[in-house]
């Protein structure tokens, strides 16, 4: 690390000369606290309701507020770097008719390399532990979430648990508590906590609902979990993100927040509707295995789905877990159980 | 595909008038297997979610785990909500040598959609039919104008 004396003065070019009765660092610290302070609030306040994915569930808040915090650590850097950009290049340009002239001798300065090692230093351990702190609260990516979740989340009684299943090239979903129905329909209710077991029957997927901050890889043989809370109503759109063949571009789909009465009412009414084709689906497995004899098949349940679900009831450690036994005891879901404020509409 | 002239047409790229009812019939040669996934059985997104089979039959619900009742490929739509999957010809009556005549055992499904909004809507088989690819997915099933296309409703 090294410290620049730049020219004391330039001969005929009186700004610089004004500028040489300022030492250039306050000048440069001067600017770039005023961009910060202007910055800052411009993002908290402006920018981030805007930031993608959204709010419409605790996952998307919680992506969104990620990028918030990253951006706001990151925008000071990206400021005094396009600012000491923008400052060489006006105050010590080569000028116009003037022979080349050679740099300032650099000089070591304990001083500033101390600094630049101890800011670059806080600024990436901040990220480190911020980021790893979000992994981790609320169940999220690499904590509760995966094929093999570390944590549970701590409410898990009012959870609606939707399998999602990958196939060339379409998604399905099935609702265990309502039967197991499987439907290429994605509707939720809003204000609950929705557990997604992503699955596929084939070759790998990725399910990915945009707005709601949920993102999982459909790999077959594989239950993988991921955990969000809706908070508004809207439609949303679900993508495959894993390159899975010819149709993987038009794998895509819309999904719809609903009221929980109105859920309710959906759900029933589609376990009844698709009732003769539910009685031939295979059981309600959190895997399943398609035949591999080339053409078409069947799918069965997994040969390990008992572990699976014995997993999930009782835990990896043989006691009983907090994810409900849902397939185990269908008990079917009410709208009461989407908490107070299943009544509240937006 | 029978063009307006009556001549059969190799393609799977069709174009359909909006807001239209749309009377199809599909003559099947194929034989089959049971169901990946049994989801596919169901007939959705046509009038009345059935169809006619052979002229007599109505099928709501083709129900293939057993292997009496097999499936050779399904139409479908999935922007229109549109399933369609078709009864197989049995193993031992299958046309010997394409390209088959109607004189050839077949099964003849009859439908009717309406195609709705103009727009590109692709269709695919949803049976991986295509034989000795990895989990039937490849080949025909990866090829466009095979098990796969577009409806283009202008």
């Amino acid at each position: 690390m090294s410290h620049v004396e730049p020219p004391s003065e330039h001969p005929g070019d009186g700004r610089v000369a004004r500028g040489a009765n300022m030492p250039h660092f306050a000048r440069l610290f001067a600017i770039w606290l005023l961009g910060t302070a202007i910055v800052e609030p411009v993002l908290y306040f402006l920018v981030w309701p805007h930031i993608p994915p959204g709010t419409m569930t605790d996952a998307a808040r919680g992506a969104q507020f990620d990028a918030l915090v990253l951006t706001m650590m990151a925008s000071p850097v990206v400021i005094a770097v396009l600012e000491y950009f923008v400052y060489a290049m006006v105050v010590w340009h080569q000028k116009k008719g003037e022979p080349p002239e050679d740099g300032p001798p650099i000089w070591g300065h304990v001083g500033i390399q101390a600094g630049w090692i101890g800011i670059t230093s806080a600024i990436v351990m901040g990220a480190f532990v911020f980021g790893t702190y979000e992994l981790i609260n609320t169940a999220g990516s690499g904590g509760g979430e995966g094929p093999s979740p570390i944590w549970t989340p701590a409410e898990t009684n009012d959870m609606l648990t939707v399998q999602v299943i990958g196939q060339q090239w379409l998604w399905t979903y099935r609702y265990p508590q309502f039967g197991g129905f499987e439907t290429p329909e994605l509707i939720l209710p809003n204000h609950t906590k929705i557990a997604f077991h992503v699955t596929s029957l084939d070759v790998i997927h990725d399910f990915w609902a945009y707005q709601l901050g949920v993102k999982a890889d459909a790999n077959p043989n594989v239950d993988n979990v991921a955990f969000a809370t809706t908070n508004e109503t809207g439609r949303f759109t679900v993508r495959c993100d894993e390159l899975c063949g010819i149709w993987h571009g038009a794998m895509y789909n819309y999904g719809y927040i609903v009221s929980p009465t109105t859920f309710y009412k959906w759900a029933t009414s589609t376990e009844k509707k698709l009732s003769p084709l539910t009685k031939i689906l295979p059981k309600f497995a959190w895997t399943y295995n398609p035949s591999a004899n080339g053409a078409g098949g069947g799918y069965y349940p997994a040969s390990d789905a008992f572990y699976q679900v014995y997993k999930y009831e009782y835990g990896t450690s043989g006691k009983e877990g907090n994810l409900p036994a849902v397939h185990v005891k269908p008990s079917g879901w009410k709208p009461s159980q989407a908490g107070s404020h299943h009544v509240r509409e937006r | 595909m029978k063009a307006p002239d009556g001549h059969w047409v190799h393609s799977t790229q069709w174009v359909l008038p909006a807001h239209t009812r749309v009377n199809m019939t599909i003559y099947e040669y194929d034989g089959g297997t049971p169901l990946r996934n049994p989801v596919w059985g169901r007939v959705s997104g046509v009038y009345g979610n059935s169809y006619t089979l052979n002229g007599t039959k109505k099928v709501q619900l083709l129900e293939s785990t057993s292997t009496k009742t097999q499936v050779a490929h399904t139409f479908t739509v999935p922007a229109m909500g549109i399933n369609v999957p078709l009864y197989a010809v049995p193993s031992s009556k299958l046309c010997p040598a394409a390209p088959c005549t109607l004189k050839e055992p077949h099964e003849t499904i009859q439908f009717s959609f309406y195609t709705g909004h103009p727009g590109q809507y692709r269709w695919q088989c949803f049976i991986p039919c295509g034989l000795s690819y990895l989990d039937g997915n490849g080949g025909p099933m990866d090829t466009l104008g095979y098990m796969d296309g577009f409806l283009k409703v202008i």
